[in-house]
């Protein structure tokens, strides 16, 4: 017990397999915010609740990354670096439909260091097309460098006021709470925080209007190596889980 | 979850917050008479006086709802699948305000540049283009003036671009496919251009290539281009006399 509140009791420690089945509610509608310094395992927890939606477009921005496309082999993931992904050349060549191509990686080349024009073009065509046929889930695993380097921020926002109506859910994952659309606390039903000792991350953290403060700080300063706080923004419960290695 | 923590949510859920105390059955009237504000009010800053908040705030440390027991497993059900015949149209810029004259010299001016060109092959048809240049230029600017998907490309095509120089690059080969008698009576050219704008299908032009041309024509409806059709055939026998075009 620490001062009006026990840790054990308002954030109970839920272990992986029952988080899933009895906590872990997360409609089609609804989006998901991960913060966390790097290495804490934000990627390992977006590779394992992704299993949980039927279509999904991963946005990759990195030059390389291994994890990736472990994960992309293992779950069934393509990986295509344009959009929309077609099938077929010259007059047979057609867009594939959803259901054709479910579990999309949207990885356009980025080993150069002025490819982010490309890639906001190539993203931005996506976007269009995900919010106008909806039933999407999708991820930004970079959530910062979108929206700031890649200029995206105004598309995120819309994503995340507008298109929770058209069964898209968002997941973002962000190093720091600062620096990108407040609209990540505002709208997500489910925040995952993992441990994080920076004052004014937690500070930041503590400061989003519908946390209370005191526990909140002292729950993600006190978080286990890879555990993160699970949040559900709409009831007001927290969890504490540690997601396992994918 | 551990069954410890279970016991301990159990029984905080069960148990009466501490800190409530007696107040819990106390209204906030009761609390306020006390000297004690409550929970949601605020003590006015200007007339001292204990009043219920505008808005809630944020919760007190105290106030942190501890998460219920799971009944059983979450029911999930299927996920809606995305709409995959819907594409993101292509949103189009405003067209610009119709302004006397600017798209009349504009025209002139492309009419004189297609005069020079056609004068190198037929010294007579290219001299009566540039001297039939002013009059087609304000033709297409009454045009313009009623229909403003018309205008929109009339602009674009004044203000030149890659397809409006490959256009006119090919002008003399397609006026010498056109003057041909034989070409002209076989094959309906007009009815051609027009066809060539009816095709409803977005999906096949986006697959044939979204590019400048279709920037520069796609805004056209068929009615739009027989209208153009008409201005452009009606144009055309001012320069050459005599000259029938079939439209079927």
């Amino acid at each position: 017990m620490r001062g009006e509140y026990d840790l054990d009791v308002i954030a109970p420690v839920a272990n992986w397999e029952f988080f899933l089945a009895h906590i872990f509610d997360w409609r089609q509608d609804e989006h998901v915010g991960m913060i966390g310094p790097t290495g804490t395992g934000k990627s390992n927890l977006t590779y394992q609740i992704i299993p949980l939606r039927s279509f999904v477009t991963f946005f990759a921005t990195k030059p390389r990354d291994t994890t990736l496309d472990k994960f992309a082999r293992s779950a069934g993931f393509v990986k295509i670096p344009d959009w929309p992904p077609t099938k077929g050349k010259g007059p047979l060549k057609r867009v594939l439909t959803a259901e054709e191509m479910p579990l999309r990686i949207l990885w356009p080349d980025a080993r150069s260091l002025h490819s982010m024009d490309v890639q906001r073009v190539v993203f931005q065509r996506a976007i269009a097309d995900i919010y106008a046929q909806g039933g999407w889930c999708v991820v930004w695993d970079e959530f910062w460098f979108m929206c700031t380097l890649l200029k995206l921020e105004t598309e995120a926002r819309v994503l995340l006021q507008q298109a929770r109506a058209s069964n898209i859910s968002f997941i973002m994952g962000a190093q720091r709470p600062s620096r990108i659309p407040l609209e990540l606390f505002d709208q997500a039903t489910h925040l995952f925080f993992s441990r994080d000792n920076d004052e004014a991350n937690l500070k930041r953290i503590s400061g989003v209007g519908w946390l209370a403060a005191g526990p909140i700080r002292e729950l993600v300063a006190s978080l286990e190596r890879f555990q993160f706080l699970y949040v559900n923004t709409r009831m007001g419960w927290m969890f504490r889980v540690t997601s396992p290695l994918g | 979850m551990n069954p410890e923590t279970l016991a301990l949510i159990a029984q905080a859920t069960e148990d009466t917050p501490a800190d409530l105390g007696e107040h819990e059955t106390e209204t906030p009237e009761q609390l306020i008479g006390r000297g004690i504000i409550p929970d949601g009010y605020t003590r006015d800053t200007k007339t001292r006086e204990v009043r219920p908040k505008k808005a809630r705030g944020r919760p007190r440390n105290g106030d942190i709802p501890v998460p219920p027991v799971p009944d059983g497993p979450i029911t999930r059900t299927a996920d809606v699948a995305p709409d995959g015949k819907a594409r993101a149209g292509k949103v189009r810029p405003p067209v610009p305000p119709w302004r006397k004259g600017v798209i009349a010299a504009g025209m002139s001016r492309l009419y004189k540049r297609a005069g020079r060109i056609v004068r190198a092959m037929d010294r007579d048809i290219g001299t009566a283009i540039m001297e039939a240049a002013d009059d087609c230029g304000e033709a297409w600017d009454e045009l313009a003036r009623t229909n403003p998907r018309v205008r929109g490309v009339l602009m674009k095509m004044i203000a030149g671009g890659a397809w409006t120089s490959v256009l006119m690059a090919h002008l003399p080969i397609l006026l010498a496919i056109m003057m041909k008698e034989n070409i002209r009576r076989r094959i309906p050219l007009a009815n051609m251009a027009v066809n060539f704008f009816n095709d409803d299908d977005t999906e096949g032009q986006e697959e044939a290539g979204e590019g400048d041309l279709f920037d520069l024509l796609g805004s056209l409806s068929p009615e739009d281009m027989q209208e153009a059709m008409r201005m452009a055939m009606g144009t055309m026998t001012r320069v050459v006399p005599g000259t029938v075009v079939r439209g079927d």
